[in-house]
């Protein structure tokens, strides 16, 4: 039982900048040999993902995996071990949130061993034993060179989320399809729409011009088929009084009459 | 958080429909309250009305699910009440009493900063002039975090074109009259 306890004491210093690379050798050497030492600690994650069934550890391949993946991701993301138990759970949540292939697990792997610097030997050495790629991985697409700590993949997750938005904008905005690049499409989208709002502008400029010259337009709402020359321009009153003959089989009279006066009124 | 989650909840048809309602109402309102004085001096004043009664229209058709449309109408409603002080006291008080709403609207907005902080970290807009930009378009979206705003420039996008649509259609009806 002493490898853990050494363990446990190393992380507990809460200062992962000053591990060195002989620091790190006994460790994945016990790794490597001490099965039973390792049991102890492989048993309290194993508690710690006891929510999701599909996460429990089984064989003691997979444990160690696991175990050594939160190492690393104590040491990236500066947790003190204790506090590993809570990160590894909702880092689990995150991955069972994302769904994909499982092809691609050992890629992810790998880069996220290579993303942990110096401990790249260790795992190297270590590969050659736990061959079988564990099965309890969720995708979440890391391509080469990203960070696997929780904090990385929860804003890869959520960055995905923005994209979908980013595509349901898209698809709201005419002509915004073929746009490449996020700055452009919200270019796209600020022109979009500081031009509807011109618009509003201009249709309320144009609507109060055409409000105020009939009077009440609602009451006797005329359609346009009802209509045939359109009725007021600048001929006045006599085109008026004529439309008023025309206009008054039709049963609005109300209508009529505000457009009759604002005729009159115009040509005063 | 729960209506920004949906960006297209509302049905277009139906949207056109109850703006269309409301806003010929409200023009039909205008047209009757403005009846008395009518010269060209105030046109850009009844322009602003149009405007504001269109704006309104829409914002009260989409009612308080969304952040735009409660900072349109709310906008709306202390616009009038301050023009009902501007008619009832005189003009100190009214500004008294505008400062103080500034004061409260800034309060406000401290309070509400930053909900989730973890979400802080993470910005979907490289450039925030761009971010700027937008949310100085979409009305309310100066408290909201980023993730809401997208969802919000959705919803707005959508009912700003419904909305210009139908005073397009009105427009054309009305010049055809």
């Amino acid at each position: 039982m002493d490898p853990p306890i050494i363990n446990e004491t190393s992380f507990s210093a809460a200062n992962p900048s000053s591990y060195s690379l002989t620091e790190i050798w006994p460790f994945s050497n016990i790794n490597g040999g001490a099965n039973e030492g390792l049991g102890l600690k492989v048993n309290s994650f194993v508690s710690g993902f006891g929510e999701n069934e599909e996460s429990s550890v089984t064989d003691q391949s997979g444990g160690r995996r696991k175990q050594r993946d939160a190492h690393s991701e104590d040491e990236s993301s500066k947790i003190v071990s204790t506090s590993s138990n809570n990160d590894l759970r909702s880092l689990n949540g995150k991955r069972m949130k994302v769904s994909g292939s499982k092809d691609e697990l050992g890629g992810l792997k790998v880069d996220g061993e290579g993303s942990s610097g110096s401990r790249s030997k260790g795992a190297a050495e270590q590969s050659g034993k736990p061959n079988e790629p564990p099965k309890d991985y969720i995708h979440v697409r890391a391509r080469r060179g990203q960070a696997t700590d929780s904090h990385s993949l929860a804003e890869r997750a959520r960055r995905e989320k923005i994209s979908e938005r980013m595509k349901i904008l898209q698809d709201l905005v005419p002509g915004c399809n073929k746009v490449i690049g996020k700055a452009l499409v919200l270019d796209e989208i600020i022109n979009y729409i500081q031009s509807l709002q011109h618009q509003v502008e201009f249709l309320s400029m144009k609507l109060e011009a055409v409000n105020t010259r009939m009077n009440s337009p609602i009451e006797g709402f005329p359609t346009k088929e009802q209509l045939g020359p359109p009725p007021f321009d600048a001929a006045g009153l006599l085109f008026g009084s004529q439309a008023a003959r025309e206009f008054g089989q039709e049963s609005q009279p109300e209508w009529l009459h505000m457009q009759l006066g604002s005729s009159f009124e115009r040509a005063t | 958080m729960s209506p920004s989650h949906q960006p297209t909840s509302t049905n277009p048809a139906y949207l056109k429909n109850e703006f269309a309602q409301r806003f010929v109402r409200a023009l039909n309102n205008l047209n009757h309250a403005n009846s008395a004085a009518r010269d060209h001096n105030q046109m850009h004043r009844r322009t602003s009305l149009v405007k504001i009664a269109a704006y309104t229209a829409m914002a009260s058709v989409v009612g308080s699910r969304r952040a735009w449309s409660r900072a349109v109408l709310w906008r709306i409603r202390k616009r009038s009440r301050n023009r009902g002080l501007l008619l009832i006291r005189n003009r100190k008080r009214v500004d008294h009493k505008i400062t103080s709403c500034h004061h409260h609207a800034k309060v406000m907005s401290l309070k509400r900063r930053n909900p989730n902080p973890k979400r802080q970290g993470f910005n979907p807009f490289r450039d925030s002039s761009q971010e700027l930009k937008l949310r100085k378009l979409v009305p309310g979206s100066g408290t909201m975090d980023s993730w809401c705003l997208m969802g919000e420039t959705a919803d707005y996008i959508k009912c700003l074109a419904a909305q210009v649509d139908v005073m397009k259609t009105l427009v054309d009806l009305y010049a055809t009259t």
